[in-house]
C-alpha cells in the first residue's frame, strides 16, 4: 500500500510543509518574492500554469464618448489636482 | 524568448467596451495575449489608466464602480499577460528620451510609458495611437491589425 503524503498544516509552530509533500512536486526551488514564499516548479513558465485555460476578456457597454487620449486623460487630472 | 508586445491602454479599453467600432480587433489582441498566444505585457501605468477610463462618467455613459474596475483588471493580471514596473532607472530613461526628442515633451506620459517598456526590454508597442509614440528610438509600434498580421507569419 503507497503511504499517504500529508498535506501542508497550520500548526502552533506555523505553516509546516512535509518534505514528501515537496518532493512529488517534483524538480523545484524556493524563492522570496515580496515577502512570500514561494516553493516554484523550475522551469515552469506562466503559460504552462494556464495551459488549456481558455481566457476571456472582460467586456461591457461602457459608451466612451470620446477616443482615449492619454495626454487629455493626465490634463483632466492633473486640472482636477490643482 | 519570444518578444512581448506591450499592449497599450486605447486598446485594453476598447476591447473592454463593446459599443466602439475598435472593439472586436482589440478584444482579438487581448484574447490572444490573456491565452498566451501573442506574448504581451502591460505597464502597471496601462492599468491605472484602465480604471480611470472605465470609471469616470465624464469620458464613459455607463461608467464601472472602482470595485468592478479593480475586477476586471484582475483578470488581465492573473492571465498570461506580463505586468511591468517602472524600475528606479526609469526616470533616467525618461528624461534621456525627453532631451533627444523635444518635438515629443508634451506627450510626457506616453513618453513615460515608453521609458517604462524599454527598462523592462520591451521594444514593441500595439496602439491604435501610432503618431504619439512612432518616433522614440528603435521603439517598434503597431497597429492591432498589423500585431495580427504579424503573430500569424
Amino acid at each position: 500500500m503507497r503511504n499517504k503524503v500529508l498535506k501542508p498544516t497550520i500548526t502552533e509552530e506555523g505553516l509546516v510543509i512535509p518534505i514528501e509533500y515537496i518532493k512529488q512536486l517534483g524538480d523545484v526551488e524556493v524563492v522570496f518574492q515580496n515577502e512570500i514564499i514561494v516553493i516554484r516548479t523550475k522551469n515552469a513558465t506562466k503559460d504552462e500554469r494556464y495551459k488549456g485555460k481558455k481566457k476571456s476578456p472582460p467586456t461591457g457597454k461602457l459608451g466612451l464618448k470620446t477616443p482615449f487620449d492619454r495626454e487629455e486623460l493626465y490634463e483632466e487630472i492633473v486640472a482636477d489636482r490643482f | 524568448m519570444k518578444k512581448s508586445w506591450l499592449i497599450d491602454s486605447n486598446v485594453l479599453v476598447y476591447s473592454y467596451d463593446e459599443t466602439v467600432k475598435q472593439h472586436d480587433l482589440s478584444y482579438y489582441i487581448v484574447e490572444k495575449a490573456m491565452s498566451g498566444e501573442i506574448s504581451a505585457c502591460l505597464a502597471q501605468q496601462n492599468l491605472l489608466e484602465f480604471i480611470s477610463v472605465v470609471t469616470n462618467p465624464k469620458r464613459v455613459l455607463n461608467p464601472l464602480s472602482t470595485d468592478e474596475a479593480l475586477e476586471k483588471i484582475n483578470s488581465y493580471i492573473s492571465s498570461n499577460i506580463r505586468i511591468i514596473s517602472p524600475l528606479p532607472t526609469t526616470i533616467f530613461t525618461f528624461h534621456y528620451l525627453i532631451q533627444i526628442y523635444p518635438a515629443i515633451r508634451e506627450r510626457i506620459f506616453d513618453v513615460y510609458l515608453a521609458a517604462t517598456a524599454f527598462d523592462n526590454n520591451v521594444g514593441r508597442i500595439c496602439t491604435f495611437n501610432i503618431r504619439h509614440l512612432k518616433n522614440i528610438l528603435s521603439l517598434e509600434v503597431k497597429t492591432p491589425e498589423e500585431v495580427i498580421l504579424l503573430e500569424s507569419e
